[in-house]
């Protein structure tokens, strides 16, 4: 059998074709065209017909097919090699080159190499300080064997591709960043009708933007609504974790009750005593839960921006960065303000980078954000509005720094249907009556009669959670209608009933009958609805 | 910060426990456990004051009724102080409660009845039997 050799390279040779691999137009290109432009390049410069790029999933300890030439199949099918196992799984357990004469099923574990009539590899370790990162192999289809010299330029190639990739943070810490900031976003955004509450996150376009903002939103058990929105400085893990701890903080401040303003104080000390003075912005504010009045207070954080209904006007609610920021080694004086939330209006809450550009002032950038939200936001906050402002505000598709913002927005008019569903279980019951009970008070239906048909809807919810659905649980469904001065709510599950449990839930039922005008079970395969109406005029 | 929080007063062998918040489904069982561990054999009465309380449903006034059966086995009376009109008393009107649960609309009567029932229960001078 003849191998086909390459002509042996000269010293200057060999490091202009180095070069062209290392070459500056490379550096601002994003992984996958970094990946996709040096393959190209190396396929080119060992004359192979492919060449691939894997990296360690070291949760799996397996290898993941993440860039090739010539066999893209490889990545399409996703491609997992454990370490230790074939050809790629050895190089990585081995840390060192490795060269097959032969493809076979007897030296490679991944079926496409064979298949693509490959018959001779070269691959080497991806190595980042020691620690193997991936593998890169070049193949041709025609029996070659590699001299030492094409390994050891594979093998710089490669050290290129591992610093890049260790530069550009390494995509795999920067999807672990990712992942973590999005476990701190809230999981459900608060549901009470009358108010829309629409969120973005925008990870910054370079991975070492990763960092510190959030976001967080939730109902209170006694019903007022919490927003916080912050920004810690810095990016990268150190960012991202400080950002998890105090979102945690806060949501514990925010559970023991107070206005935004003691919320803050705590999250000041809990700041000044753990953190190493890192800079903090926050800001907390507590939409009342008959969404009337916003109070807020901000700690070195840019203000709130009003737009009132129909994009009427706009403006910004408090000077910007009123209060020093988190932590400072005297506690600061913050000042708690006040915003009343007509029918119709819209509060955006966002931090520093919607309104950050490299080469403008602040002012310049809120006042940009100031006009954008006018045009933007002058109805609800639909995806279209929240694009359309971010369009106005951000060159190209991912931002220079972190962004994080929440629109508050408080409907118009009150609607004549009300529909929602919510999980079966026992703390849905206070959403539930909640938004019966907002719902009402919108209608300006009387306070006697509403608070009876939310006790009656709530009995009828309550028998949903007890009895409907088993361990893995189910959605209760709330429709409620007004017309004339009747109120008409259907409460449905897909659930089977399971039979009273307690002796009391028979006395539910009686309570929806006795509150009620008209109460109608109706339970059949696919589940329960219970219908209740009753006139609102005593 | 919890759904319901129950404030505690203690007058002349009288436990008076005022709820303020909300009772439902998710909350009734220690709420009953709350009030139940703070009654000593000595009191002879026990006041919950409902007239701090935006809502309770049927699990609410359940746990009403298990409190009662408790305090009856002690010999100890239950009164319960529910406003005229609210939509607790609907409830209570439609749902009923024991005989042995008495039930007033304000803190003043509540006291007095059981002021009364005390008087009623508590031996004068050393018994024999």
């Amino acid at each position: 059998m003849r191998y086909r050799r390459a002509a042996a390279l000269d010293p200057l040779e060999r490091l202009e074709r180095v070069q062209r691999v290392s070459d500056a137009t490379l550096a601002h290109l994003s992984v996958d065209d970094l990946l996709d432009e040096l393959l190209n390049r190396v396929r080119e410069i060992l004359v192979t017909d492919t060449a691939a790029v894997l990296l360690l999933d070291e949760t799996r300890n397996e290898l993941v097919a993440r860039a090739a030439k010539g066999i893209e199949e490889e990545v399409e099918r996703g491609v997992r090699i454990p370490v230790g196992k074939g050809f790629a799984g050895r190089i990585a357990a081995e840390r060192k080159p490795v060269a097959l004469r032969r493809v076979d099923h007897s030296t490679v574990l991944n079926p496409i190499l064979f298949q693509k009539g490959i018959r001779s590899l070269l691959g080497v370790p991806l190595l980042a300080q020691g620690e193997v990162v991936g593998v890169m192999h070049v193949g041709t289809k025609t029996r070659r064997r590699f001299t030492a010299d094409e390994t050891e330029l594979l093998q710089l190639v490669a050290d290129r591709v591992a610093l890049a990739l260790r530069v550009r943070l390494s995509d795999r810490s920067r999807v672990v960043i990712e992942a973590f900031q999005r476990t701190f976003l809230p999981e459900v955004l608060p549901f009470l009708p009358g108010l829309r509450v629409a969120t973005r996150y925008l990870p910054a376009a370079t991975a070492v933007g990763v960092g510190g903002d959030w976001f967080d939103t939730f109902v209170r058990p006694e019903g007022d609504i919490v927003l916080v929105i912050g920004d810690v400085a810095g990016h990268g893990l150190p960012a991202a974790s400080l950002m998890g701890k105090m979102r945690n903080a806060l949501r514990a401040h925010a559970l023991m009750g107070g206005s935004a303003l003691d919320i803050l104080v705590r999250a000041d000390e809990f700041h000044r005593h753990f953190g190493e003075g890192e800079l903090v912005t926050v800001l907390i504010g507590l939409l009342a839960r008959d969404l009337r009045t916003f109070r807020y207070v901000s700690a070195g954080h840019p203000p709130p921006l009003v737009v009132g209904p129909n994009g009427a006007r706009a403006a910004f609610a408090s000077d910007h960065r009123a209060n020093p920021p988190l932590g400072l080694p005297q506690p600061p004086t913050f000042v708690e303000e006040e915003l009343t939330m007509p029918s119709g209006t819209s509060i955006l809450l966002y931090t520093d980078g919607l309104i950050e550009r490299r080469d403008e002032s602040l002012e310049v950038g809120l006042e940009r954000l100031r006009s954008t939200a006018q045009r933007a936001l002058n109805g609800s906050p639909t995806n279209e509005a929240i694009t359309e402002l971010l369009e106005g505000m951000i060159d190209g598709p991912r931002p220079t720094d972190d962004v994080a913002l929440m629109v508050l927005h408080r409907d118009a008019t009150p609607a004549t249907e009300l529909e929602f569903a919510v999980e079966a279980r026992a703390r849905s019951l206070l959403t539930i009556r909640r938004a019966v009970s907002r719902w009402l008070e919108d209608l300006e239906v009387q306070d006697g009669p509403a608070k009876e048909i939310v006790m009656a809807v709530h009995e009828a919810s309550a028998n949903v959670v007890e009895h409907s659905y088993g361990p893995t649980g189910g959605t209760i469904t709330i429709t409620a209608t007004y017309e004339g001065d009747q109120v008409e709510v259907l409460i449905r599950d897909s659930g089977t009933w399971r039979g009273s449990s307690r002796g009391d839930r028979g006395n539910g039922l009686r309570l929806m009958r006795g509150l009620m005008d008209t109460v109608l079970v109706d339970t059949s395969e696919g589940g329960t609805s219970v219908m209740l109406r009753r006139g609102t005029v005593v | 910060m919890t759904l319901a929080d129950v404030r505690f007063e203690r007058e002349d062998g009288i436990v008076i426990a005022v709820l303020r918040g909300e009772v439902d489904m998710s909350n009734a069982t220690s709420v009953r456990q709350q009030i139940a561990g703070s009654v000593t054999p000595d009191d002879d009465a026990v006041v919950v004051d409902l007239s701090e309380l935006s809502f309770m449903d049927s699990a609410g006034l359940h746990a009403v009724m298990e409190l009662s059966t408790v305090l009856d086995e002690g010999r100890q009376k239950l009164l319960l102080c529910v406003p005229h009109g609210s939509p607790m008393q609907r409830a209570i009107e439609i749902i009923g409660l024991p005989r042995a649960v008495s039930v007033q609309s304000s803190r003043n009567e509540a006291m007095a009845a059981a002021r009364a029932s005390a008087m009623e229960s508590r031996p004068i001078g050393p018994t024999e039997s």
